[in-house]
């Protein structure tokens, strides 16, 4: 899956510096993500993995540097249309789950669609197809404050892939999960987005996890080094 | 696939505040019979005992029904914001009422056993029943707002997360403030509603009804003692309906600075790990 050239990029950014007060976070850091392709940010605890992944989600605006999507620019857009290219385009799983604690791993997943007004049974039936394709149609009609954490990232990716995004962001998605748990979701987590072709980029701190992605980038120092396929930096 | 991670949320709500709903207006009724069996008497410490058992059964049964009013609501709405505001009113709802179920169980037993009491013994209540009454009572508003902040404490920091993944997902903040508001104004209503019907209610015994005048406007002369009974009364309901409806507005209110703040990917993080990552 290797790429060798930027223009195969479909996210990318360029010069990118973020910091919270006064510490610095990313420091000009350049790094373009391969459409189709499952790529592993890895780094220290603190290293700034997760504002990375916020800031190429177009969730943080970064200090300086620009960052672009499909040839638009995530960087100047204001906050509605960058909630709106979110929503048509990425899918977010984070580190909780981050679900909706009053409502049904069913109710979660067909949120995302039902805010931009598909119909109700439409959005509930594509929601439990995609609880099963996750192995998690039993715990459809539980809430989310009843399910396990395994049962909860399941339900967060199948709330993440529901409306076809082209790019997933994973954050910290093996945290508080056994190995047996990580090994299965990931498997078909990878399964799903190679047979979509969609593009994934995850953080993590778990090695278990990297193994299962075409390249790692590890961020040191506020700035990004790579393993794997080195011919873009 | 394991463990329910947060059981006393899945238990489901019971109408057990509607029992003691009819204990606390049963403590007033039975103070309204011995004192006109008496023709005197100080009714005020059982009164007061009577309205915190009303007002704790008042709020055990409303959290019951806006329940079930959520649940029915959530089966039928076709709406991102009103299902959100249909789970919300279902979930919080049940949590308050457990949260206040131990309190109003020692609210329970105080009124019963303040009402036989009455019954037995005429209004008069000897000085060391009232300070153990009056003991009694202090404990329950302070555990009442002890569970109450402890209960609402926590779905704020549920819905900080959820709120701001959702916006992340690229959900306008306009349709999640409709949620948090429809889910409020809905309660309020149902609250100012009740609340006034049942405050109406626990002030019967002071309203006078022909010749049948409780010592406060007995001795009225000026003939505006029903009026001021009525007067009463009305104020004792729209006491009850304050009470909660601030408590609901005081809650919503501080769900905005939430939502102001959904874009700061800081709640976005694990709360294990508050650092950045």
């Amino acid at each position: 899956m290797a790429r060798s050239s930027a223009d195969n990029s479909i996210l990318w950014a360029r010069g990118l510096t973020k910091a919270f007060g006064q510490v610095p976070v990313l420091r000009n850091l350049t790094v373009g993500i391969y459409d189709g392709e499952a790529t592993a940010i890895t780094g220290a605890r603190g290293g700034g993995k997760s504002t990375l992944l916020h800031c190429l989600a177009g969730i943080l605006r970064p200090d300086s540097g620009e960052v672009w999507f499909n040839s638009r620019p995530l960087h100047t857009l204001p906050d509605k249309a960058r909630a709106r290219l979110r929503q048509q385009w990425f899918g977010l799983v984070f580190p909780e789950g981050q679900l909706v604690a009053e409502l049904t791993a069913a109710e979660n997943v067909a949120l995302p669609l039902l805010f931009p007004g598909r119909d109700r049974s439409g959005a509930f039936s594509e929601a439990k197809a995609w609880l099963e394709r996750l192995d998690a149609l039993d715990c459809a009609e539980l809430r989310a404050d009843q399910l396990t954490r395994d049962q909860t990232q399941r339900v967060a990716i199948a709330r993440a892939l529901v409306t076809s995004p082209r790019v997933i962001f994973a954050d910290n998605l093996s945290e508080g999960l056994c190995g047996r748990e990580v090994d299965s979701i990931l498997r078909l987590l990878l399964a799903i987005i190679r047979s979509l072709g969609t593009t994934l980029l995850l953080t993590t701190c778990d090695p278990r996890v990297t193994a299962y992605t075409d390249r790692e980038l590890i961020l040191r120092n506020g700035q990004m080094t790579s393993t794997g396929n080195q011919a873009w930096l | 696939m394991g463990a329910i991670t947060d059981q006393s949320w899945s238990l489901r709500g019971r109408p057990w505040g509607l029992g003691l709903l009819v204990a606390g207006v049963a403590v007033e009724l039975a103070t309204l019979a011995s004192w006109r069996a008496t023709g005197n008497g100080s009714i005020i410490p059982v009164q007061i005992v009577g309205y915190l058992v009303t007002l704790t059964g008042w709020i055990g049964w409303i959290s019951w029904l806006l329940e079930r009013t959520g649940k029915l609501i959530r089966g039928r709405r076709r709406r991102a914001a009103a299902l959100m505001a249909a789970g919300r009113l279902e979930a919080h709802s049940r949590q308050l009422g457990q949260a206040l179920a131990p309190i109003a169980i020692m609210a329970m037993l105080t009124g019963t056993g303040t009402a036989l009491r009455v019954l037995s013994a005429g209004a008069y209540l000897p000085r060391g029943v009232l300070a153990l009454l009056a003991s009694a009572a202090i404990v329950a508003i302070i555990g009442t707002l002890a569970a109450l902040l402890h209960t609402t404490s926590r779905i704020l920091r549920v819905s900080q997360g959820s709120l701001a993944a959702l916006h992340a997902l690229g959900n306008p903040v306009k349709p999640l403030a409709h949620a948090i508001l429809a889910s409020n104004a809905l309660a309020t209503v149902v609250l100012a509603t009740t609340g006034g019907m049942i405050g109406v209610l626990a002030a019967l015994p002071l309203i006078p009804i022909g010749s049948l005048r409780p010592a406060p406007f007995a001795a009225d002369a000026s003939g505006l003692a029903p009026a001021r009974g009525v007067l009463f009364g009305v104020a004792t309901s729209f006491a009850f309906a304050v009470i909660l409806t601030t408590a609901v507005t005081a809650a919503s209110l501080l769900l905005m600075p939430t939502l102001r703040r959904a874009a700061d990917s800081a709640v976005l993080r694990a709360p294990r790990n508050p650092g950045f990552e």
